[in-house]
């Protein structure tokens, strides 16, 4: 029963580090995320209908959030208002002035791959086109996001592990300090298979909970929509895991 | 039937007993008698540790011929494998301290029908433990502890029943009620070698331990 509690108390202790930790990198993600969508990414050219059938080949991109189409009269019209300038004929030229398709990334879908293939669809279009973008700013904020994600991974992987070597070191000690019982007990004629048995109840005791709680870790990181809260999905995913896995590994076991 | 093959027992190199291979019948009973301290603990304990391989493994081993040698370094291993019914009465007694006579007797069985608890009281109360049966284990005598390890595999009933040090263990004035018991193993099929220091009429087949081999007496 001791080690049992200690297992318990140690084991939650580690789900807190590690709850703290992913909330952290959640955290950080979402900034990252709210940073990528502010970035504009601007198309300039002095083909208006180039521009809206890029705009239309550009919707169908999942990793494209919003789209803006401006001719250069609009953009015109907008920068004498903006900037309260006379309305003259002779201020500019209004064929000089390109035409301006303007588009924000999906901050959650954004990846150095993805808008890479962005870049592809739009040079495949017309080399001509001219593209203004913070390159350098979205790249090394792809690259962040990355790591957080592979450090996510490894810390839950680390978590994971360390749950398994916990579990399994006092498993051990109990099955040691039992020893004495099962040296009596097979001496007084008592079948072996029931020691076979207990060994292998406290493999699965001490295994199955972790793995059913890893792999349902992994399909919820997949599968649900993330926020930087501690929304009720996590918890419930944290909950569901032991209790599902608790008794699944009670109903498997050797009851007696 | 018990099949014993030639048995060696070594420490290291030096050979501390060493015996002919010897069959005894189901239902039979030896007793190894020796005075001094010559082995006879740890005779028992290399049978029991021979018959705790698998039965094939035994046969062959004793259709070839060879020699079963057992080191006195091994026994950690003694109470880890057992595939032949085979109980060990020695010391230290095998029961739990802290729980009950009652539960003791109850450890290695597998399933408990009111029949079974009903022969156990019965038992208890021959050996005047009824009143007992509910106290710790830790808190009987050394013969006390000795006849709940009998009356333990009086219920489980082995194929082999090795008792060590038999003439010292049990109570004397219950030693016909010990009789009776063991004839009613013997009864039902069980192997019972014994070991001591007295002879003892009720075994028919005697041995003893001379310039470190056994010898039928």
């Amino acid at each position: 029963m001791k080690y049992f509690l200690w297992q318990t108390i140690l084991i939650i202790l580690m789900l807190g580090i590690f709850t703290v930790a992913d909330y952290g990198l959640r955290r950080q993600h979402e900034d990252n995320i709210s940073r990528i969508e502010d970035l504009p990414v601007i198309i300039l050219s002095h083909d208006i209908d180039l521009l809206r059938d890029l705009a239309l080949d550009l919707l169908d991109e999942p990793q494209v959030a919003k789209l803006k189409l401006e001719s250069n009269v609009e953009i015109l019209r907008q920068m004498i208002a903006d900037y309260e300038l006379p309305a003259t004929d002779r201020i500019l030229d209004i064929d000089l002035l390109p035409n301006k398709l303007e588009f924000f990334l999906e901050g959650s879908l954004a990846a150095a791959e993805n808008y890479k293939s962005l870049q592809q669809i739009i040079t495949e279009r017309d080399e001509s086109l001219l593209i203004l973008s913070q390159d350098e700013e979205l790249q090394e904020l792809f690259a962040v996001n990355e790591i957080n994600h592979i450090i996510r991974q490894m810390l839950s992987a680390g978590i994971l592990l360390l749950i398994v070597l916990v579990s399994l070191f006092l498993r051990i000690t109990s099955i040691r300090k039992d020893n004495s019982f099962w040296q009596i007990y097979c001496r007084s004629g008592g079948r072996v298979s029931r020691l076979k048995r207990y060994l292998l109840t406290s493999l699965i005791v001490s295994f199955l909970p972790v793995i059913s709680f890893g792999i349902i870790l992994h399909l919820g990181d997949k599968y649900l929509p993330h926020t930087y809260f501690l929304d009720l999905n996590s918890w419930l995913i944290i909950i569901g895991a032991v209790l599902i896995t608790c008794p699944l590994a009670w109903l498997i076991t050797d009851r007696q | 039937m018990l099949l014993i093959p030639k048995l060696k027992i070594t420490s290291g190199k030096d050979i501390i007993l060493s015996t002919d291979h010897f069959t005894v019948k189901s239902g039979d009973s030896v007793y190894l008698k020796c005075q001094v301290p010559a082995g006879k603990t740890l005779l028992l304990q290399a049978v029991y540790f021979f018959l705790g391989w698998k039965e094939s493994r035994r046969y062959k081993f004793i259709e070839k011929g060879e020699v079963f040698t057992w080191d006195v370094r091994q026994k950690r291993k003694l109470y880890r494998k057992r595939k032949k019914d085979v109980i060990l009465i020695e010391d230290p007694p095998a029961l739990i301290p802290d729980k009950t006579v009652n539960k003791n007797i109850h450890l290695p069985l597998r399933r408990i029908n009111p029949r079974m608890k009903h022969k156990i009281i019965d038992y208890l109360q021959l050996f005047n433990l009824g009143d007992k049966q509910f106290r710790p284990a830790g808190s009987l005598s050394l013969s006390e502890k000795k006849t709940v390890e009998l009356i333990r595999s009086l219920i489980i009933l082995p194929e082999v029943l090795l008792i060590d040090d038999f003439d010292l263990r049990f109570p004397q004035n219950l030693q016909d009620k010990i009789f009776d018991v063991l004839k009613l193993m013997l009864n039902n099929g069980t192997v019972i070698i014994a070991a001591g220091k007295a002879s003892n009429s009720f075994f028919p087949h005697c041995c003893t331990i001379e310039d470190k081999q056994v010898i039928e007496i």
